[in-house]
């Protein structure tokens, strides 16, 4: 090579704004230009000859080995790269002002020095510094990462809007359905009121006419047996059998009396259930409450389950009562639905924790373990399209949470169901909290 | 396309054959001393296509069903294009240490040695054909595309700009640490004319 292209080449190396180290087949350094010079604060001549793992302990055991192996074995061009090793030499971060690392970010390349034989005598090592592509970088990656963060949020949001217009709609439902209760019951109550005096005024007016019939017996030995009249009275009597019409008579308003005794019950337990005129909080006995709800939901029931009741001493408690209601449907329902043939429901309270608890057992198909923790879910339902919404017992969690209760569940397929309520006496006394720490 | 198959004739594929065989047989040497245990590497395969036929003909080999880390190495001079490196990520620990890297194998230094065994694959193979074809190649330092996508998801025909290409593929076993990884070594199709050139100064020569 000419000499002047020589000198120049010399140079080019010593100047390049990159690092540039050559290393022998035993790693030991046969060049350091500049670069390598100014950023490490060692001096080519402190360094040349030396082993380059030996001068950087810390390259020791990171691949670096293989990888110049590599290189003189293949032929082959190896590299490092920032993102996966922020830096083969440790200098400082040149751009001090913008940077945030402390350490300059590099890219390196090992490439083969090929004699004329074809063979690999040394390995180039090229450093760039690629700090500031790193900066940029790292923040495009914050930014997208906090956007994506905020982008979770909003969809989190929106799942919740969504339970949010589902539960609203629910109690929609349910607050049109105690209307509609309510509204029917005062259409019924006015003729039962009627019918069940008229009942009471009819009762007498037989009772009295009856007496009469009496009287009017008493009277018939006295009169001539053979004529004509008494024979046809005498069959009058029979084909009306009148002895039966008597008896029956009696037997026939009793039944209506309690029949009409029911209607007004069931009037009632509407007007409970619905509580239309009751939305606040008020002292409630839920066992009251258990008992209109059975009524309302009797007829789901009774043809599946016999129903036990073992309540216990319980306080009122302050509630929305018409919204636990609710809640106790719920459960009769789902018992009732969960029993296939027949089976028996057991409803149990007692006072515990400054609160009450309801336990809801059934001897239904009981829950699967994966399906266990998905019950309360909006819109979770093991029924057929049409018969079920699925937001029964997420509604009920609901409103038990807005009464500071908790519910739990615990279920065995094919044994059945166990729904336990816990609700607090006074949601506002501080009681609660001390008696659930406790 | 038809020209190109007529170009590539049985001459110049039997010479090309045994080009590779050659350059393979170096590489599975060196490879070995490299890694210091036995290397298997399959006997290349050649196709010619179309960039829309590609996955048809890649789809003939099982391998590329699964989802794989897909890794590239861009490579230019006179032959240009890219090696495109599959990995199946088992026997991932194994390789780490068999490639120098001591300790807990994390995110950053499972990456780069993936990287290392990329460049370190596609260089074996093609220095061997580029010193016997006497051409000199440069390399670019290889990236990672994906992670945990399929052959077929990756290679959409709208994704690549040549219409034509030449692969080769190659399957490397490194049977004792269950590690396996399949190579595709694209060439460009400009880089058919020199190619031929090369081949066919190498059969005048015999
Ligand atoms: N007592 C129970 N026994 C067995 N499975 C039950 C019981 N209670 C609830 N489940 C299961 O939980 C699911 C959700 O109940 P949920 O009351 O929320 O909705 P649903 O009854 O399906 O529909 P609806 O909105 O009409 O109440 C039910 O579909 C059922 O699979
Ligand atoms: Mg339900």
């Amino acid at each position: 090579m000419d000499e002047e292209l020589s000198r120049l080449v010399k140079m080019a190396v010593s100047q390049i704004n990159a690092g540039m180290v050559i290393l022998d087949a035993n790693h030991n350094i046969v060049l350091w230009n500049r670069f390598m010079q100014i950023h490490s604060g060692v001096s080519e001549g402190e360094i040349k000859g030396k082993n380059l793992f030996e001068q950087f302990p810390e390259l020791k055991g990171t691949g670096l080995k293989k990888k110049i192996q590599s290189v003189f074995l293949l032929k082959n061009h190896a590299f490092t790269s920032w993102e996966y090793r922020p830096h083969l030499f440790q200098f400082a971060n040149p751009h001090s002002v913008i940077g945030d690392d402390k350490w300059m970010q590099q890219d390196c390349t090992f490439s083969p020095m090929i004699d004329e034989t074809g063979a690999v005598t040394h390995v180039c090592l090229s450093v760039f510094d690629s700090t500031n592509t790193a900066v940029y970088q790292k923040k495009l990656l914050r930014a997208s990462g906090s956007l994506m963060k905020q982008r979770n949020k909003l969809a989190e949001i929106n799942t919740k809007l969504e339970e949010a217009q589902n539960q609203l709609l629910q109690s929609e439902k349910m607050a049109a359905v105690g209307q509609l209760a309510a509204g029917v019951a005062h259409e019924i109550n006015n003729p039962v009121g009627y019918v069940n005096s008229n009942v009471s005024a009819l009762e007498g007016y037989i009772n009295e006419l009856l007496q009469i019939l009496s009287a009017y017996e008493t009277c018939e030995p006295a009169l001539d047996q053979n004529n004509e009249l008494i024979e046809a009275l005498t069959q009058a009597k029979k084909s009306v059998d009148l002895d039966y019409l008597r008896e029956d008579l009696g037997d026939l308003l009793k039944e209506s009396k309690e029949g009409l005794d029911r209607v007004k019950k069931i009037v009632q337990d509407l007007k409970d259930f619905s509580h239309v005129d009751e939305s606040e909080w008020q002292h409630a006995d839920l066992h009251k409450g258990l008992d209109s709800t059975l009524n309302v939901v009797n007829n789901e029931i009774k043809y599946k389950a016999e129903v036990i009741k073992n309540y216990g001493k319980i306080p009122e408690i302050k509630c929305l009562s018409s919204q636990i209601n609710q809640v106790f449907m719920n459960l009769l329902v789902n018992a009732a639905h969960a029993i296939e043939t027949r089976g028996t429901i057991t409803i149990s309270t007692g006072a515990k924790d400054h609160g009450v608890w309801i336990e809801v057992e059934d001897t239904g198909s009981g829950i699967s373990q994966e399906k266990l923790p998905r019950i309360f879910e909006p819109f979770f339902t093991t029924k057929p399209v049409g018969s079920g919404t699925g937001l029964g017992l997420s509604l009920s969690y609901n409103i038990i949470q807005k009464h500071k209760g908790t519910i739990s569940v615990e279920s065995e397929p094919n044994k059945g169901t166990k729904f336990h309520i816990w609700l607090p006496i006074d949601i506002e006394s501080d009681d609660n909290s001390d008696a659930n720490v406790a | 396309m038809t020209r190109l198959k007529d170009q590539f004739n049985e001459d110049r594929r039997d010479a090309l054959q045994e080009v590779v065989n050659i350059a393979m047989g170096q590489a599975g040497d060196s490879l070995a001393k490299l890694f210091g245990t036995f290397v298997e590497l399959s006997i290349p395969k050649f196709h010619l296509c179309d960039v829309t036929e590609l996955n048809q003909v890649l789809s003939k080999n099982d391998a590329y069903v699964e989802k794989m880390t897909i890794l590239r190495q861009p490579f230019s001079g006179q032959l240009r294009g890219e090696g495109i490196a599959l990995f199946n990520n088992s026997g991932v620990n194994e390789l780490a240490s068999l490639m120098g890297y001591e300790g807990e194998v994390t995110f950053g230094n499972e990456r780069e040695m993936l990287l290392d065994v990329c460049s370190i694959l596609v260089g074996a193979c093609l220095n061997g054909v580029a010193s016997q074809l006497e051409i000199s190649l440069s390399y670019t330092a290889p990236t990672i595309i994906t992670k945990d996508t399929t052959i077929e998801e990756f290679f959409k025909p709208e994704s690549i700009q040549w219409r034509y290409a030449m692969i080769m593929e190659i399957c490397l076993t490194l049977e004792q640490y269950d590690f396996t990884s399949n190579m595709l070594l694209f060439l460009s199709e400009d880089s058919f004319p020199p190619l031929m050139d090369k081949l066919d100064h190498m059969l005048d020569e015999l």
